[in-house]
């Protein structure tokens, strides 16, 4: 189903910059600065 | 999406953030935030480097989606809990093993919480809690370890 090796428990996620919806830079260490992140990950738009 | 926007205000008030992720453009996001009201970002992962990374890249269908997941982030960027949907996905006992290390409950978690809501009535069986877990018991989870995280 999906590609690669799930993310364990307990590992580092590796740092990203995504944009948002409106464009606007989005560095997961930085939202973690405010606390911890909740991710959805969704299938997108259809 | 509907059902986090929902309950938005219960995870702030632990103190838990959140965002959404998707491999779609921003355009497409800003149409879904708004069609849905969403009062939290939708991160655009238009290069599908972040759903690689994480093993949650589902390569068969509309040329290369997310795989629906709800991953619990903390402040020093480890995973703590992740949970995978689709049918066909096998919940790891490891990985509940280790949530529940990090983040031991209560041998009566009810004492541990302050029933203030005539909802949380939702029977505290184990079954329920690993195999089946539904918002509420991931709330029930995030928010006893935030409690104990609080008391350290």
């Amino acid at each position: 189903m999906s590609e690669g090796q799930k993310l364990r428990v307990g590992a580092l996620a590796e740092d990203f910059t995504l944009a948002d919806s409106v464009g606007a830079p989005r560095t997961l260490s930085s939202m973690l600065s405010d606390g911890p992140l909740l991710i959805i990950f969704y299938r997108g738009y259809w | 999406m509907a059902e986090f926007r929902d309950v938005y205000d219960d995870f702030r008030s632990f103190g838990i953030q959140i965002a959404a992720l998707a491999v779609d453009s921003p355009e497409q996001s800003e149409r879904v935030r708004r069609q849905y009201e969403l009062p939290f970002p939708i991160l655009c992962d238009t290069q599908k480097e972040v759903v690689r990374a994480w093993g949650l890249f589902n390569a068969e269908e509309k040329g290369g989606i997310a795989v629906g997941a709800v991953v619990l982030v903390g402040r020093d960027r480890r995973i703590r809990l992740m949970m995978v949907e689709g049918v066909a996905t096998r919940v790891r006992a490891a990985d509940l093993l280790e949530f529940f290390r990090a983040h031991p409950l209560p041998a009566n978690s009810a004492d541990d919480m302050p029933s203030n809501s005539a909802d949380d009535v939702t029977p505290n069986t184990p079954r329920q809690r690993a195999i089946f877990p539904s918002l509420v018991d991931v709330g029930r989870a995030i928010r006893n370890s935030l409690t104990r995280a609080r008391k350290l």
